[in-house]
């Protein structure tokens, strides 16, 4: 059913990429799937799994752009522990009705055997048919959690009581309105360790309206989050001082305004000059004297640490205040560089450079 | 893989958590009939206790206090209730244990059981009244439980649409539950022992002098019949109770057993068929027409011709009988004869006296003639059929018969009997009802205790046993009519039942009737369907002698045929709602428009928004904010119910008023 795992290469859009880079998995690596998961006991059960998953387990996937609703034939159903309580009680009414050949208890008997047959309809049916968009997770640090974001569309059907979690993550609750238009959902991810991780498969379940049964439907969504080192302990990159004391600006001389120009693409969003777009005078870039300066290399070698990680740490760290400062910078690492230059776009360069460290997607 | 669930760690709404209390001590209340006042006491301070805590959470007992009050509410149980009767220990234990679950209800999870509890006090209550009214009360309260099961199972409550939900899931449900109702096997005997119900209305075994009449006070309803085609006439419509052989002069009882076995003549064709719903009475009499020629399973027939079930009617009970009106019973033994003619130890000389002068002026040969000549004694003398027939002191016959002459009619059967005793003719009594009335919305006929009735049946040497009723001689009426128990209650006699005029009147009976057809209805389908009907039921569509496999199977395919019918049902496209936004819109150009405003519709939102606030500039602020509503949900990427309510009200409260220049 799904053993051809092709991927699709197709990225988003790039300026939805700028904004909130996914990441994707880019090529059928055989590796990765053994070497992003974390329980050995999956490990262990991964080629077993692997092939019930491919053989007999309904699994709905989303499409290249994150799409997916949910089929009829891919939601399960079982009673959960109300189910199993209530149709003993109705076992013991049942017994209580045959003994006295009471007829009206028999009826009551029967008309909530039938509500709890009808139940099984109507749990199903709030998940069957329901539209999401992965959205996917936005770039974190390691150590702090991340936010996986999912869109949930409104039909003509309200939806109550649909639960979303990952296999190993918390889970959320929300009722969806009736309407139209898409209501977003953050999923809280637990803190992970860097590099891309796979999240596993969405689990879609709904107990509503008796929670007699429970109805749920995995969703592949195939939408990994990269995890950026922890940023370390704050250092001076060589040549960081030097370099401005150079230009002779104070320490924070990319405060000083240079001019305006007009707005260019890829230019921040900080440096553009709101009040005057306000004032409808078109778009406008700030410039700042600082960032004339000379472009600061933070290289693999200079940075402290004893081992891989703390240097990345620290990387991480160097990036993330060159960025701040605005002054242009590169990365010199053992698996490659990263030429000098600022924004938003390279600094996710840059992270995503240290993030991927040591794996072959660097 | 473990499944976690997110709604169980939610906090319990306490507005559904108050309702649901409410719900259960209205679902409690039915067994103030039923269940010791200290058990119902228990369960409504606990219910008390718990709604308080609804306040004041620190008032909730804790395990020890709870373990105490669990072993003093079995104490309770024990002491107040007749535990071998499991009914009633069950009922008792089941609330006093929802009284303590009502008091450590902290999680969702301890309401999911509270509901689950719920349902089976609703069965528990069934077990003691299964009457309409009471079903209807419960089925409500059923639909309030799960109701609230469905706002347990979801995080925002709206009251309204959720009620709607309910309904329409219980809608679903029904089809399911009836076809399974139709045909899971019934029972004929119980799995483990009930005790008897001591239920006792109705006919007694004997007949003392006031029995009957005391009993005609009662409006309430003896059977009900209905007849399969044939009506009988109403002078046929005598239902025949226990006989009576043996007088003391005041007192008619059954006498002695006899062991023979006469063989009715019945003259005509196949009779008249009819199903009685019999009311539980406590005694093991069932009701038939003269003269029942076949009987319902589970009784028999007695040397009288009475109709006697094998088992005493606890609860209601229908019976197909058949009868057949044109009938003669020639047949007497000699010990009966002898019975017959039994006259109690003391006999005034006064009423021997009467009768000696009626047999000196008719022909031995034909004691019909005396017959008559008693019935019209009856008739001639100043009698009165009353209610109220007062104190009879010293010998009751002669005061009856020649002072007080008011009575009724088991003073006119007693004294009837005797009196043809006295002239040789074999005579008895028979109790039973007479009459009824037909409820007009329905085919079936109504026999109340105010229908109960005593006569008497005289043996003639070509006839048989005769049916003589004295009471037809001094009030014929009673036989076509039967009586207003209203209006004879404060009456010097008895007042029949005439077509009351005003139209109040005519509505009230005829809405008592109406109830009383949908109670018939009730009774005749749900709590009347015994193993019988069920067999009747199935060989009409055919289905003959349907046991074990057989019948199971019919049922898995009637319940799939139903769920597949519901199934379909559900998948109907709904016709599409609807859209609420443009209907909004027209109203708001309506307002404008009358409000002189001009708004053509080539012109879009933001344009007439402009207008209308230079028309009306202190409605800016509501018009700009209906724009921006309108405008955000009309192009917008959203649109709930909430937003379009929101703009509704906004739009009804805009005020367009001139600005009045000062």
């Amino acid at each position: 059913m799904i053993s051809s795992r092709v991927w699709s290469k197709a990225w988003p859009s790039p300026e939805a990429d700028a904004c909130l880079p996914h990441e994707r998995r880019t090529g059928a690596d055989p590796g990765t799937l053994t070497q992003q998961t974390r329980q050995p006991l999956r490990v262990l059960m991964s080629p077993i799994s692997g092939m019930l998953v491919t053989r007999f387990m309904r699994i709905e996937r989303v499409s290249p752009t994150g799409r997916a609703e949910i089929g009829a034939r891919r939601i399960y159903i079982l009673p959960t522990r109300y189910g199993l309580l209530f149709a003993t009680l109705l076992l013991l009414m049942l017994l209580g009705s045959v003994n006295y050949a009471n007829n009206p208890a028999h009826l009551l008997t029967f008309v909530l055997a039938g509500l709890a047959c009808n139940a099984i309809y109507l749990t199903w049916r709030n998940l069957r048919g329901l539209r999401l968009v992965c959205k996917g997770a936005a770039p974190v640090f390691a150590g702090d959690p991340g936010h996986f974001v999912v869109e949930l569309e409104k039909g003509e059907r309200e939806r109550p009581a649909i639960q979303l979690m990952f296999e190993d993550s918390e889970p959320v609750l929300l009722d969806l309105r009736a309407g139209s238009g898409r209501y977003a959902q953050r999923l809280e991810l637990h803190p992970m360790p860097r590099g891309l991780q796979q999240l596993g498969r969405l689990v879609i379940s709904t107990q509503y309206p008796l929670g007699l049964f429970r109805a749920w439907c995995y969703l592949e969504c195939d939408r990994p989050i990269l995890v950026y080192p922890k940023p370390g302990e704050a250092w001076d990159p060589v040549g960081a001082e030097g370099e401005e004391m150079l230009n002779g600006e104070h320490g924070t001389g990319n405060e000083d305004f240079a001019g305006l120009r007009r707005y260019r693409p890829g230019d921040q969003p900080s440096q553009i000059d709101w009040k005057s777009y306000a004032r409808d005078r078109g778009l406008n870039t700030r410039m700042f004297s600082g960032q004339t300066s000379a472009p600061l290399w933070l290289d693999w070698h200079q940075a402290p640490g004893i081992d891989e990680e703390s240097r990345l740490s620290a990387l991480t760290r160097a990036v993330l205040d060159a960025d701040a400062r605005g002054r242009p910078y590169g990365l010199k690492s053992p698996t490659g560089n990263i030429a000098p230059a600022l924004g938003p776009v390279h600094r996710h360069q840059c992270l995503r450079h240290l993030a991927l460290f040591g794996n072959d997607h660097a | 893989m473990i499944m976690r669930d997110a709604l169980a760690g939610l906090p319990v709404p306490q507005g559904l958590l108050t309702a649901l209390l409410l719900l259960l001590g209205a679902l409690v209340a039915p067994h103030v009939a039923n269940l010791s006042p200290l058990i119902l006491a228990f369960f409504y301070s606990a219910m008390l206790w718990r709604l308080i805590a609804q306040r004041r959470p620190e008032i909730m007992p804790g395990r020890w206090l709870l373990l105490l009050l669990m072993i003093g509410a079995l104490a309770l149980v024990v002491f107040t209730t007749n535990v071998t009767d499991g009914r009633l220990g069950g009922t008792a234990l089941l609330t006093v244990m929802l009284g303590l679950k009502l008091l450590e209800l902290r999680e969702r999870r301890d309401i999911h059981v509270t509901i689950f509890l719920g349902f089976f006090l609703v069965l528990t209550q069934f077990l003691y009244d299964q009457s309409m009214w009471l079903a209807a009360y419960l089925f409500g309260g059923v639909m309030a439980l799960v109701s609230i099961q469905v706002g347990l199972n979801r995080i925002n409550i709206e009251p309204r649409p959720q009620i709607r939900n309910t309904l329409v899931m219980i809608a679903g449900a029904l089809p399911l539950a009836l076809v399974v109702f139709l045909l899971f096997p019934r029972l004929h005997s119980p799995l483990w022992g009930i005790s008897g119900v001591g239920a006792s209305t109705g006919i007694g075994q004997d007949m003392t002098l006031g029995d009957i009449g005391s009993l005609s006070r009662s409006n309430e309803i003896a059977f009900r019949v209905r007849f399969d085609d044939k009506t009988p006439e109403p002078a046929q419509r005598y239902w025949r109770g226990p006989v009576l052989w043996h007088t003391d002069g005041t007192r008619w009882s059954a006498g002695e057993a006899s062991a023979f076995s006469p063989a009715p003549d019945v003259l005509t064709g196949p009779g008249i068929d009819y199903e009685i719903t019999l009311e539980p009475s406590g005694s093991n009499w069932l009701f038939g027409l003269d003269l029942v020629t076949k009987t319902p399973p589970n009784s028999r027939l007695d040397s009288n011709f009475a109709l006697i079930s094998n088992h005493k009617v606890s609860k209601r009970q229908v019976y197909r009988v058949t009868s057949d009106p044109d009938y003669r019973l020639l047949d007497i033994s000699p010990s009966e004869r002898r019975q017959a003619l039994q006259l109690p130890p003391r006999i005034s000389p006064r009423v021997r006296q009467l009768v000696t002068g009626w047999l000196s002026d008719t022909d031995p040969t034909q004691p019909l003639q005396l017959v008559h000549r008693a019935l019209d004694y009856y008739h001639r003398e100043p009698f009165v059929y009353t209610l109220s027939p007062g104190e009879l002191a010293g010998d009751p016959i002669e005061q009856f018969l020649f002072e007080t002459r008011r009575g009724f009619c088991e003073h006119y059967a007693g004294s009837f009997a005797l009196l043809m005793r006295l002239a040789g003719i074999p005579s008895r009594v028979v109790v039973g009802y007479q009459g009824g009335e037909q409820n007009p919305h329905a085919e079936h006929w109504v026999i109340r205790q105010s229908d109960a009735h005593a006569w008497t049946e005289v043996w003639l040497p070509q006839l048989g046993w005769w049916r003589v009723d004295p009471t037809a001689a001094v009030a014929p009426e009673r036989i076509e009519q039967g009586i207003d128990v209203g209006l004879s209650e404060n009456s010097d006699r008895v007042v029949f039942h005439v077509d009351r005029n005003g139209l109040a009147g005519a509505l009230w009976r005829n809405a008592a009737w109406f109830a009383d057809a949908v109670d018939f209805g009730w009774h005749h389908w749900v709590v009347g369907f015994t193993a019988e009907r069920q067999k009747t039921l199935l060989e009409s569509f055919g289905l003959r002698d349907l046991k074990g496999i057989g019948l199971a199977i019919t049922l898995l395919i009637g319940s799939a045929l139903a769920i597949t019918l519901v199934y379909l049902i559900a998948q109907i496209p709904r016709t599409k709602t609807q859209d609420p936004l443009p209907a909004l819109w027209q109203r708001l150009l309506h307002k404008l428009q009358r409000a002189g405003v001009q708004a053509p519709p080539w012109h879009g939102p933001d344009t007439i928004c402009t207008t209308a606030i230079a028309a009306y500039p202190d409605a800016s602020e509501q018009l700009l904010a209906i724009n921006r509503m309108y405008v955000q949900m009309r192009y917008g990427k959203n649109q709930d119910r909430q937003q379009v309510k929101a703009l509704r009200k906004r739009v009804d409260q805009l005020r367009l008023k001139h600005r009045t220049d000062a």
